[in-house]
């Protein structure tokens, strides 16, 4: 199913918070410029839109060959439906939620593929900056190790809450469900992580039961 | 458990942040985009076809599946490290006085016997198996199945589980037991408690002895000594073998009703610790609870629900608020958890100071080296002050802790990144020969490691 095809979200009707960063932008003319399918409109949508869809996406799936891709197809949705965005101030939170979307879906496919496939495509060697420590490239393989293993609404609630840090609401709203059910994920998704973590990465596991990170909380 | 992890979260985004830098992904699909693309990068071509061969593959695996399933289901086995596998009971497990020992069973539970302990697995079944601690401390872990029957005997006390994590210790010289739940519930039962459930969060404590000791009486300084204030420290090296630690604690004059104070070692972050001395209670028994208020169910000392009045350490650190310890308790009261409180708790609550930023952090870290040296606990303390020191930049004495790390537990669970960042830290000094040593010891044992690209660079 393309993103096309997908349910009613696409309406824009969302009743999240609307996001004060990008407050000044002037949304209406914005989107009114895509609509209109005019070229200079469509690079300041993703000028101002580019880095942070890419950032929820490597947030979601880790260190992935396929974020180029995906970060092109979130676009190319986006401006493929943009017509359907009632209200232009909440272009952001619609956009969050394609994103979110489409991460999903790419969760999902190389779930079922999984089983009939040598090679997981997931499992490459991390993309990291050449300055980042031996350490913290280990750490971002292992945490996702992990998440890779877990259901797809655990892992989006997961990757969301505790990575991109979003409030409940704001993780509800991008994941387009009811806070009471985002909650529901996301109690499943620590216990999940944490299980799964005993099992297979023992280390992170009394890593994260028993000691403080590298760096001291507060500075 | 969630700060926990809203903090590895937050760790892995820095990380992350740290690429997201590069923008040459985003330049490629701007060009992309504005050029009107529509179409994904042609997939490489080894793609295509994995899926019909995964598929022929899988149809293989599932005929050589049924060909070979089993009629029933014979009886756990269990590994002792990675050892053979072994289906008979009653061989003795022991585990030596300077390592964890662990042991594995096929339906994914496991033990872990501190140094020193003593068990041997009494039955073996198809839904589980029978452990008797003889001696010591063991954690378990016991994968819940639908028909999961599990039990570990310590000393006279059975606990029986069908699915949990828990650790359970007894003591042959004290006759003392102590058991504490993680998650999900035991039933145990033996002397003095009958039968009773204990849940996650839960800990129970029982002493069989006329005179229980404090617990645990063979880790805790007789008596408990008082920290002088910080104008009395001696600053040591932190490499000293904690034989050696005795002297650095030097009590103010005059001692209170005390005889000896035990000296213990200084942390190398004696920060902001009170200016006075703290008043530390006389009364060198254990402290008798107060009277718990009438509960439904049967209670014990050791299982007494919170006092509704101010709350003691022991009932925070029962609940794990370790963090409201310190906020909460009095700097007497804290001093008095630091030099009472078991192992486990006070790493929880040397957790508890550094995300919080409480200047203690350093301090209790000390004390659980000094307390309970040669413990498991202890090199973990030495590791934790080898990262604190690391932060801040304090790298000579970072790679002391981490040598002191790696001499106490050479294979423990942080071995392979303390060995990292020992190269790491003396390459940063310009301890060029230190660096070279550390570095072809890494590689040694971890090749493929994360800190392997550096250890190459500096033995080139």
């Amino acid at each position: 199913m393309s993103v096309s095809d997908s349910i009613s979200w696409l309406d824009g009707d969302s009743e999240g918070p609307l996001d004060q960063e990008d407050a000044i932008l002037d949304h209406a003319a914005l989107v009114e410029s895509l609509v209109s399918g005019d070229p200079d409109g469509r690079a300041a949508f993703y000028d101002t839109y580019g880095s942070y869809v890419e950032r929820l996406l490597v947030r979601v799936l880790g260190p992935d060959p396929e974020i180029e891709d995906l970060l092109h197809e979130v676009f190319v949705e986006a401006l493929a439906n943009i017509g359907r965005l009632r209200d232009p101030a909440r272009l952001k939170g619609w956009l969050t939620r394609m994103t979110v979307f489409v991460a999903r879906g790419t969760i999902r496919r190389r779930r079922r593929h999984r089983w009939l496939v040598f090679v997981p495509s997931e499992e490459l060697p991390a993309q990291t900056s050449p300055s980042t420590p031996p350490e913290a490239r280990d750490l971002l393989e292992r945490v996702y190790g992990v998440l890779r293993a877990l259901r797809p609404n655990h892992r989006i609630a997961f990757s969301l809450r505790y990575i991109e840090g979003m409030t409940l609401p704001e993780a509800a709203e991008a994941s387009g469900v009811s806070l009471a059910t985002f909650k529901r994920w996301l109690k499943g998704s620590d216990e999940a992580f944490l299980e799964r973590a005993e099992r297979s990465d023992y280390a992170l596991y009394e890593t994260l039961l028993e000691t403080p990170r590298w760096r001291p909380h507060h500075e | 458990m969630s700060e926990r992890l809203e903090n590895l979260g937050a760790e892995v985004a820095r990380v992350q942040d740290e690429t997201l830098g590069d923008d040459r992904r985003r330049a490629s699909v701007r060009k992309r985009l504005l050029a009107g693309s529509d179409s994904r990068h042609p997939q490489a071509p080894w793609k295509s076809w994995r899926p019909a061969l995964g598929f022929a593959t899988a149809c293989a695996a599932a005929v050589a599946i049924l060909l070979s399933w089993p009629s029933a289901p014979g009886p756990v086995g269990y590994r002792v490290d990675d050892g053979a596998e072994i289906s008979a009971a009653d061989e003795p497990i022991v585990a030596s006085d300077d390592q964890v020992l662990r042991v594995r069973f096929s339906d994914d539970s496991w033990i872990r016997l501190t140094p020193g302990s003593r068990a041997h697995v009494s039955e073996l079944t198809a839904v589980g198996a029978s452990v008797m601690l003889e001696d010591g401390e063991a954690t378990v872990y016991v994968r819940h199945r639908k028909e999961t029957r599990w039990s570990v005997q310590a000393g006279p006390f059975l606990v029986r589980v069908t699915g949990t994590r828990f650790r359970v210790g007894w003591s042959a010289s004290t006759q003392s037991f102590e058991l504490e739940v993680f998650k999900g519930k035991v039933e145990a039962r033996g002397p003095k408690i009958e039968e009773r459930i204990v849940r996650g969060g839960e800990t129970m404590h029982v002493t069989l002895r006329p005179d229980p000791a404090p617990k645990p009486a063979d880790r805790e300084p007789e008596p408990s000594p008082i920290p002088a204030p910080p104008a009395q420290r001696v600053h040591r090296s932190p490499g000293h073998a904690p034989s050696e630690d005795a002297e650095f604690y030097r009590p103010p004059s005059p001692p209170p009703p005390v005889a000896t104070a035990t000296e213990l070692p200084e942390p190398s972050h004696a920060e902001a610790l009170t200016p006075e001395p703290p008043e530390i209670p006389e009364a060198q028994e254990p402290q008798t609870e107060p009277e718990p208020e009438p509960e439904p169910e049967p209670t014990s000392p050791a299982l007494a629900p919170a006092s509704a009045t101010r709350p003691t350490w022991e009932e925070l650190f029962s609940e794990g608020e370790h963090e409201k310890a310190l906020a909460v308790l009095s700097p007497e009261q804290v001093e008095e958890a630091i030099w009472r409180g078991d192992s486990k708790d006070l790493l929880d609550l040397g957790a508890a100071a550094r995300r919080t930023g409480d200047a203690r952090a350093g301090y209790i870290y000390s004390a659980v080296r000094s307390r309970f040296p040669g413990t498991v606990e202890a090199a973990n303390a030495a590791f934790i002050l080898a990262r604190m020191d690391f932060h801040t930049g304090r790298l000579r004495e970072a790679a002391t802790w981490l040598e002191t790390y790696l001499r106490e537990r050479p294979d423990g669970r942080f071995a392979r990144e303390a060995a990292g960042r020992l190269v790491e830290a003396y390459q940063r000094t310009g301890d060029e020969s230190r660096a070279r040593i550390a570095a072809e010891r890494y590689l040694e044992r971890y090749p493929k490691g994360p800190h392997a690209e550096l250890a190459r660079s500096v033995l080139q």
